[in-house]
């Protein structure tokens, strides 16, 4: 698939729809599973980003959101304000079913 | 079904499946109704907030139970651990086609907490100031004397209610998926071909395009403050400059021996051969090695502008053009050695040449996939050499490639006649020569006379429609459409 025929298939099978988000909502959207044990949670994205993630650029954004910047007078790095999302439907019966046959013992 | 991926790459864990369409096919049509919209806008970072996300998740009962009083990373990883283990709504996700570092920094943030790298696992309350300098943030290089943990900024930030990054809504395009029946594995590529689009434009917008450090070049050439300049055209004085360095025009040579055997017969004196004293020069050597440094330009233009005096004041290069009076002074033309004095137009290529083929060589060079840098500056130089005595030595304009061509770059073993034949990194040499034309064509004919040259306002809007591929640009400055198109036409009548 090339870039003309992505963009084809994106218009023929789906719509598109500006909206707010608060980042506070975000971790609250995003697929997790759970160790409920030790409290942890294991976060997971769809195969839809060329990139992958970079600790140090996390760490960055992190370091902005947090305002170390102001307290060490360095300028604020711009985080920005857009972002494109897709949304998915968990059918959690079946998630589930999955995870007690496959991942039980991964997750737990 | 979709295989999610793991948030952090360097851990060992597999990657989970789950849908992506609900059963419901009409899910997705009513997906943002009000309530959900409402949700997106909550803030969980008060109370309030929280309240209402698990109202929503309907956990409403159990969060009530919980003991609140705590600071706010525990507070909002109960309810997320309440939400995520115990909601009978938790079944809408999210992911992001653009802005997944973001996405990992706000999880991260809001929970307080440093990723585990080989269990992909968040640990809230985790994270401490030595992972930024662990990672390399640039801001730090230790943590000194700062005492504030993560955790104590983060809370602080949110009861002063002082946390804009983590409150502000994000404005965020969401694709929905409105065919239910379509091979998810299909979107999933077309939406990371989309996020690879996305991230392109992103870059190139961030970087200077190859049509605008042409005309950042140009652009700095005239000062705001050229006071000359501005009397010349309020004035209506079109006199051009006149110049004291002459040079011969070369006949037209397609041979390479011919042209070798011409050098010899001077014994390699370019002086003799006719060239101009301004382009044999040391100060020449310095400019054409570094154009944008303003000494050796002003070096330069010591060598070959008219001197001043307490009558005449002359500007500096660029200079203003003009149609009527460009170069048709018989005075400038010696009979009996067939010297002539340089014009205005042709000072002008001294001056812009280099710089344009020093902007595209550091642009196409910087980008390895073009390969059309040249990347070594001798050759840069024999480049700049030929190519402004193939514009300023000739009588009249042509396409047809030089014999000293070959002299220059024996390299290039690719045959051609004419300029536009030029492939790969030599095909800035006909893109050079355009530019230059249009430069000093834009200031012959431009009737409203301005000071402006409308070759730069063109590069400056070049892109305003769409991103110019490198390669694009050019080829639309490198071929000539008319000429290809007389070309086919008459191979077409040869044919028959």
């Amino acid at each position: 698939m090339d870039c003309i025929k992505g963009a084809k298939f994106l218009k023929t099978h789906t719509v598109t729809r500006n909206v707010s988000i608060s980042p506070s909502i975000i971790p609250f959207i995003t697929m997790m599973t759970v160790d409920e044990k030790k409290g942890n949670l294991h976060p997971y994205v769809a195969p839809i980003n060329h990139n992958e993630l970079n600790n140090t650029k996390t760490k960055e954004i992190m370091y902005s959101i947090l305002d170390y910047c102001n307290s060490d007078d360095t300028q604020l790095s711009n985080l920005g304000n857009d972002g494109v999302v897709l949304i998915g439907f968990q059918n959690k019966v079946r998630l589930y079913i999955l995870y007690y046959i496959f991942l039980s013992d991964y997750l737990y | 079904m979709i295989n999610m991926k793991v948030l952090n790459l360097l851990t060992e864990n597999k990657d989970i499946t789950t849908t992506l369409f609900p059963l419901d096919e009409d899910f997705y049509e009513n997906c943002f109704d009000q309530e959900f919209t409402d949700l997106l806008k909550c803030d969980g970072t008060t109370p309030e907030g929280r309240t209402a996300i698990a109202k929503y998740f309907n956990v409403h009962s159990q969060w009530n139970e919980f003991d609140h009083n705590c600071d706010f990373v525990e507070d909002y990883h109960k309810l997320l651990m309440l939400v995520k283990t115990n909601s009978p709504n938790n079944n809408v996700w999210i992911s992001f086609v653009e802005g997944l570092h973001r996405h990992a920094a706000i999880i991260a943030c809001l929970l307080c907490a440093n990723f585990d790298i080989k269990t992909n696992a968040l640990i809230p309350g985790s994270l401490e100031l030595q992972h930024f300098v662990d990672a390399g943030v640039h801001h730090i290089d230790t943590v000194g004397n700062t005492t504030i943990t993560p955790r104590q900024q983060l809370c602080t930030m949110i009861s002063n209610r002082n946390a804009s990054l983590l409150t502000t809504p994000m404005n965020v395009q969401v694709y929905i998926p409105s065919d239910i029946k379509c091979d998810p594995h299909c979107l999933m590529k077309a939406l990371k071909l989309q996020s690879e689009l996305i991230s392109t434009a992103k870059l190139n917008s961030a970087q200077l395009s190859l049509s605008l450090a042409i005309s950042k070049y140009l652009r700095g050439l005239v000062k705001e403050d050229n006071q000359p300049r501005q009397k010349q055209r309020k004035s209506g004085n079109n006199r051009q400059p006149k110049f004291g360095h002459k040079h011969l025009f070369q006949e037209h040579m397609a041979e390479l021996p011919k042209y070798i055997a011409k050098v010899k017969k001077h014994n390699g004196d370019y002086s003799s051969m006719g060239f101009s004293p301004s382009i044999l020069c040391e100060e020449w050597r310095q400019f054409i090695n570094n154009p944008s440094d303003p000494t050796a330009r002003d070096n330069y233009f010591n060598i070959v502008c008219p001197s001043t005096t307490k009558k005449k004041t002359h500007d500096h290069p660029p200079y203003l053009l003009d149609f009527g009076t460009l170069a048709s002074d018989d005075t400038q033309y010696d009979k009996k050695t067939k010297l002539r004095a340089l014009d205005a137009s042709q000072v002008n290529a001294h001056v812009l040449i280099p710089g344009i083929l020093h902007a595209m060589n550091t642009k196409l060079a910087n980008n390895d996939k073009s390969k059309l840098g040249l990347g070594d500056n001798t050759r840069l130089t024999n480049m700049i050499d030929f190519v402004v005595k193939f514009y300023t030595m000739r009588k009249f304009p042509t396409i047809q490639l030089h014999a000293a061509y070959r002299h220059y770059f024996p390299e290039d073993t690719k045959e051609t006649k004419l300029l536009q034949g030029l492939e790969g990194e030599y095909r800035i040499i006909p893109v050079a020569l355009f530019l230059t034309t249009l430069y000093n064509a834009s200031f012959l004919f431009d009737e409203s006379k301005s000071k402006k040259n409308l070759l730069v306002t063109a590069l400056d809007c070049f892109e305003l429609e769409s991103t110019v591929p490198n390669e694009v640009f050019m080829s639309t400055m490198s071929k000539s459409v008319i000429y290809h198109t007389r070309i086919s036409k008459q191979s077409f009548h040869a044919s028959f």
